[in-house]
């Protein structure tokens, strides 16, 4: 630098004919070497992309699929893709070794989901839980999404739903009751953060009406109506797997009606995400699992159960 | 006091010339890429890229959640998984032009070689990439077709995907820059 300097101070004297007083020529090199060096300076670190703009981004991916376990969960199937979901419980371990602890029995639901817009979508399925058949169905809207500068801190959606029960054919029609009480409904809110990478929390208030003769109402219960309060997060142990948890209160009276907890894991591979569980409820849908688990976890009354889903884009942006 | 103006106005003049460059800009790039395999080739399509250019500079910035993808599923696991994007939300180059030495930008293409820093993934290398400029009455036009390795980034693909997911990523850059 000092050298540079030298330098400059050499120019300017050859410049200036008559060599004036040193000092002049010393402060005119400054200032030149100033603003070379200056403008250098700039053109090393020179940020030609300027700032990067602020914007606000929704975020994505609180849950790695629409469901936590049973419960719904903060995601939507996305605009123009169809799912192909199916869920698969054994029946309950305490079921002793005739039935090789659950794994004789199965409960299944077939389902398929599809997303209408950004923040629409309808799931139509059929389940089959003990020999209990029904069809369902329900829409799922989102209302609030969360964002990265928190104005939007939690998002919030809302889920309406219903089934019917089905039954055989050969059933004398006198024996056949009424279709509204053959069907049941669901009103659901569903309120959550992504508090980070690798952790989400929801809630889930939830009203039933219960179908008073469904063949999905426990012999001896009353159970008709109620409230109940789900509680769920995951915690992503990987960036492909996550431990999920969810437990559904039911705050009315409950009849026989045993509270469902589930525990599971997400593990995405390629195309799909593979859902396994521990639970004890069989059910498939929200007035299957809320309204009538009959298994206690500490009665060994926990089955396995795994959740498959396979994705097809119909519509492309 | 007429010299002591020479030299200021001489020194100003300077200053402007270094520090005021022409500089061409864009922020609609376009940045593809292909993988390829024998069993599932897939590509996405980027057109929100930042770039510029000045005296032989040149700087990207690739906002990875802007790559469109056919399948969103896929569009998902490329942003949560192998990107990362919440933690490193942008790819950048930073570089300048080493041949040809004496370049000056025309109206033909001419190719290049530029040198400088990748960022993808939040880890930096070392690249030289080929590709060509050419100053068009649009504006100036960068354009190149260069292929990354995979791992070179930290960037990992599960064993049971290694079949459908190649190493070896193409990448094109398409961009037309307006001088600002």
């Amino acid at each position: 630098m000092v050298k540079r300097m030298e330098i400059y101070v050499e120019i300017i004297k050859e410049m200036i004919p008559n060599r004036l007083n040193l000092k002049f020529s010393f402060i005119a090199s400054l200032l030149l070497f100033l603003s070379v060096s200056n403008a250098k300076a700039q053109e090393d670190d020179l940020d030609l992309l300027g700032d990067e703009p602020q914007t606000v981004e929704k975020v994505n991916y609180a849950f790695k699929t629409t469901k936590v376990i049973n419960l719904q969960s903060l995601e939507l199937t996305d605009y123009g893709v169809l799912d192909f979901k199916m869920m698969h419980r054994f029946g309950a371990v305490n079921a002793g070794p005739l039935e090789a602890f659950g794994l004789d029995q199965a409960s299944v639901r077939f389902g398929l989901e599809y997303g209408i817009t950004h923040n629409l979508m309808i799931s139509l399925g059929r389940s089959n839980v003990h020999g209990l058949k029904n069809a369902d169905a329900f829409l799922k809207y989102r209302l609030m999404h969360q964002n990265t500068d928190n104005s939007r801190p939690i998002s919030l959606l809302i889920l309406a739903g219903t089934q019917y029960a089905l039954i055989n054919p050969e059933t004398p029609l006198a024996d056949v009751p009424d279709a509204n009480q053959r069907t049941s409904y669901v009103f659901q809110a569903i309120l959550g953060r992504k508090f980070s990478e690798d952790f989400s929390l929801q809630i889930s208030p939830t009203f039933i009406a219960n179908a008073k003769n469904s063949s999905w109402t426990i012999p001896g219960s009353e159970l008709q109506n109620l409230w109940a309060l789900g509680i769920a997060f995951r915690n992503k142990i990987s960036a492909r797997t996550s431990l999920n948890f969810e437990y559904i209160p039911i705050l009315t009276s409950k009849g026989n009606v045993i509270n469902s907890l589930s525990m599971g894991m997400d593990v995405e591979t390629g195309g799909h995400v593979f859902q396994f569980q521990l639970t004890n409820s069989a059910g498939l849908n929200e007035t299957q699992f809320i309204a009538n688990t009959q298994n206690e976890w500490n009665n060994a009354g926990i089955r396995l159960g795994f959740n498959l889903s396979r994705v097809f884009t119909i519509v492309t942006e | 006091m007429k010299k002591y103006t020479i030299v200021l106005v001489m020194a100003l003049i300077f200053a402007i010339g270094q520090s005021f460059a022409q500089v061409f800009k864009t922020s609609t790039g376009e940045v593809s890429f292909i993988s390829k395999t024998d069993f599932e080739s897939f590509e996405a399509v980027n057109n929100q890229v930042t770039a510029a250019y000045s005296l032989k500079k040149l700087q990207f910035r690739v906002p990875i959640n802007a790559f469109i993808f056919e399948k969103k599923l896929m569009q998902t696991h490329f942003q949560e998984n192998y990107m990362e994007s919440s933690k490193f939300p942008n790819a950048s180059f930073k570089g300048s032009i080493i041949s040809p030495e004496d370049f000056k930008i025309s109206s033909k293409e001419q190719p290049v070689t530029v040198k400088g820093t990748l960022n993808i993934h939040g880890v930096d290398k070392e690249s030289e990439i080929v590709g060509t400029i050419q100053n068009t009455p649009d504006g100036v036009v960068l354009k190149a077709n260069f292929t990354i390795i995979l791992s070179d980034y930290q960037i990992g693909v599960p064993s049971n995907l290694t079949a459908k997911i190649s190493q070896n990523i193409d990448i094109k850059v398409n961009a037309l820059l307006l001088s600002k």
